[in-house]
C-alpha cells in the first residue's frame, strides 16, 4: 500500500505563541510538517529563529525562499547562498525550495516574485543559476511555478515546456503550486488541468494549496482566503495521476487561527483517503 | 538566442516599478481585458506597499509620533528615492533617520530623527546574537594588562538630547501621554541583547564616556588615557569606582 504523504502548513509568526504553548504541554498539532520562509530566519538570531528550531525538534520542516532570484541575469548572490546554506545546516530541512522568478537586478531588490520571458536565453541562464545553487548547497532544490499578471512579448515557448526543460537539464524538483496554476488560468485564459498535463509530473516533489482574492478584473494570488473549490478540483485531478506528494497549505494574509488551517489539512487528508479507497 | 533580452526585461521592469521610466510597457502583454499598464501597475503598487510596510514595522514609534498622514507621505517619498539593497526586507530603511533629519518635519518634531535611529538600533539588536561577557574580565586583564578590551557586539551605546527611550516606551499608548514627560531631557543608555530580549538601562555620563572608548578595542590604560584627553583628569579613586560600576554591567569582552 502507498504511504500517505505528509500534509502541513506554512509556519507564520501569528501562530508562534500557540505552537510554543503546545510544545510545552507536549500537545501535537494535526499537521505532519511545516514550511518556513527562509528569508525570515536567514538574517536573524532573534525569536523567529529560536521558534523555527523549536518547531524543528518536533516536526519535519521545508525551507521555502522568496529571494533567491534564480531567474536574475546577474546570477545568484553569493552572500545569500552562504546565509541559506548556513540555515540549511542548522535546520536540516526535508526540502529546500524557491520560485521560478527573478527579484533582483543591479544590486536592487524588488521583494516580489517577478516573471521572466520564456525563451532560450532565459532558459540557459536559469539552468546555469540552478546548477550553481545545487553545486553550492550540495543538494537538490525545488522551484515553484508562480502567478504572473503580465507576460513578455519575447516568449518563445509555453511555460510548462520551460519548467520541464529546467527540471530535466538541472535535476531540480518542481514545487507545483496549484493555486498559481488556477490563478494564471483565470487571468490568462487557459485550462488549468491542461497546463498540469503538459508538465512532466515526475519532477513534482511538493504541492502548494492556497486561496487567492478576486480583484477588479483579475484574480490576485494573496494567500488570504480558504482554498477555493477550483483548486480542490485540481488537487483531486492531480492525485488521480500522481500520489505520495507532500502538501503544504499556505496562508499569508488575514491569517486565521491555527485551527482553521488544521481544517484545511483535514480536507487534504479526506481527498487522499478517498483516493486510497477508490484508486 | 536573444542576447541581453533577459537583462533588458529586468532592468526596464525594475525601472518601471521605481517610476524611473515607462518603456517597459512596450515589452509586455497583459491579461484578461486589462491594459499592460494596469498589469504593470500591480507590481509597481506592490513594490511600494511592501517597502512602506517594512518601514512601518521598523519605525512603529516614529509612525505613532508623526501620525498616519505624515508618516505615509514621508515613507512613500523615501521608497521612491531609496531602493532596497538587501534580500532581507527588514534591512530596508537604514537611511530613514537621516531622511527625516533633512525633511521639514524636523522643525515641528525635533526628536523624530533620533527616535527613528533608536528604533533602527533596537531592530538591529533584536536580530543580533546573544553574546555573554567573559566572567571576571578584570581578573583576566589582571594577568595581562595590555589585553585589548572591547564592547560586546550585542551592545549599542545610545545618547540623545531628547528623552527618546521614554517616548519610545509610550508608543502603544495615547499620543497625549507625551505631555507627561520632559521631551528635552537628555539621556545616555546602554542597549543590550541578553537572553533573547533587548534591554535598556540608563548610564551615568562618565560610564557612557568610558564605555565609548571600548567601541574600538583598547587596553584599559589606553582607554583611561584617551578618556582623560577628551574629558579631563580622573583621580585614581574615581577610575577605580568607574571600573567597578562598569565591571558589574558585564558588557566588555577581551581578545585572548
Amino acid at each position: 500500500m502507498d504511504k500517505t504523504p505528509m500534509v502541513g502548513v506554512g509556519l507564520r509568526p501569528t501562530h508562534y505563541p500557540e505552537l510554543e504553548m503546545d510544545t510545552e504541554t507536549n500537545a501535537r498539532k494535526r499537521v505532519d510538517w511545516f514550511e518556513a520562509i527562509s528569508e525570515n530566519y536567514m538574517n536573524t538570531e532573534g525569536r523567529p529563529l529560536k521558534m523555527l528550531l523549536h518547531v524543528r525538534k518536533s516536526y519535519p520542516v521545508a525551507l521555502h525562499g522568496v529571494g533567491l532570484s534564480i531567474g536574475s541575469h546577474d546570477s545568484v548572490s553569493e552572500v545569500y547562498l552562504k546565509k541559506l546554506k548556513s540555515l540549511v545546516e542548522r535546520v536540516e530541512p526535508s526540502i529546500v525550495s524557491d520560485h521560478f522568478c527573478w527579484s533582483s537586478i543591479g544590486g536592487h531588490y524588488s521583494h516580489d516574485l517577478l516573471p521572466f520571458p520564456f525563451h532560450s536565453e532565459a532558459l540557459d541562464i536559469i539552468c546555469r543559476n540552478v546548477e550553481t545553487v545545487q553545486d553550492f548547497m550540495g543538494r537538490q532544490i525545488c522551484l515553484e511555478n508562480i502567478s504572473y499578471y503580465l507576460k513578455s512579448k519575447t516568449d518563445e515557448m509555453p511555460e510548462a515546456h520551460f519548467i520541464n526543460e529546467v527540471c530535466r537539464r538541472t535535476g531540480c524538483g518542481l514545487l507545483l503550486d496549484l493555486n498559481n496554476v488556477d490563478v494564471n488560468s483565470k487571468n490568462h485564459g487557459f485550462r488549468a488541468f491542461e497546463f498540469i498535463n503538459e508538465l512532466d509530473l515526475n519532477h513534482v516533489k511538493q504541492i502548494h494549496l492556497a486561496g487567492p482574492s478576486q480583484e477588479d478584473g483579475f484574480v490576485f494570488d494573496t494567500h488570504s482566503t480558504p482554498v477555493p473549490d477550483s483548486v480542490w478540483t485540481l488537487y483531486r485531478q492531480f492525485t488521480d495521476i500522481k500520489k505520495n506528494v507532500p502538501v503544504i497549505i499556505e496562508w499569508d494574509e488575514n491569517v486565521p487561527s491555527f485551527h482553521v488551517l488544521e481544517e484545511e489539512v483535514l480536507k487534504v487528508r479526506k481527498i487522499q483517503n478517498a483516493r486510497e479507497v477508490h484508486p | 538566442m536573444r542576447n541581453e533580452d533577459l537583462k533588458n526585461w529586468q532592468v526596464h521592469f525594475f525601472s518601471y516599478m521605481m517610476n524611473i521610466e515607462q518603456s517597459f510597457i512596450s515589452k509586455a502583454t497583459s491579461m484578461n481585458e486589462l491594459s499592460v499598464r494596469s498589469c504593470a501597475d500591480i507590481y509597481k503598487r506592490g513594490y511600494s506597499a511592501r517597502l512602506v510596510e517594512s518601514l512601518g514595522d521598523t519605525y512603529s514609534a516614529t509612525w505613532w509620533v508623526l501620525g498616519d498622514d505624515d508618516f505615509l507621505k514621508l515613507a512613500n517619498e523615501f521608497v521612491g528615492n531609496i531602493p532596497s539593497r538587501s534580500f532581507d526586507l527588514s534591512d530596508y530603511g537604514e537611511e530613514f533617520s537621516s531622511y527625516l533629519r533633512s525633511s521639514p518635519v524636523i522643525a515641528e518634531i525635533p526628536f523624530v530623527s533620533d527616535l527613528a535611529l533608536f528604533e533602527w538600533n533596537f531592530k538591529t539588536l533584536f536580530h543580533s546574537k546573544d553574546v555573554h561577557a567573559a566572567e571576571n574580565i578584570f581578573s583576566l586583564i589582571g594577568s595581562n594588562p595590555d589585553a585589548k578590551v572591547h564592547l560586546l557586539p550585542s551592545i549599542i551605546l545610545w545618547q540623545s538630547d531628547f528623552a527618546i527611550y521614554e517616548i519610545w516606551k509610550r508608543r502603544k499608548g495615547n499620543i497625549t501621554s507625551l505631555n507627561e514627560i520632559d521631551l528635552d531631557m537628555s539621556e545616555s543608555i546602554l542597549c543590550r541583547k541578553l537572553d533573547g530580549k533587548v534591554h535598556m538601562s540608563y548610564l551615568e555620563e562618565s560610564e557612557f564616556r568610558m564605555l565609548k572608548q571600548f567601541e574600538t578595542p583598547r587596553s584599559i590604560e589606553e582607554a583611561v588615557i584617551r578618556y582623560q584627553q577628551l574629558f579631563g583628569e580622573l583621580t585614581p579613586e574615581s577610575i577605580q569606582s568607574l571600573f567597578a560600576r562598569i565591571g558589574v554591567l558585564g558588557v566588555l569582552g577581551t581578545y585572548s
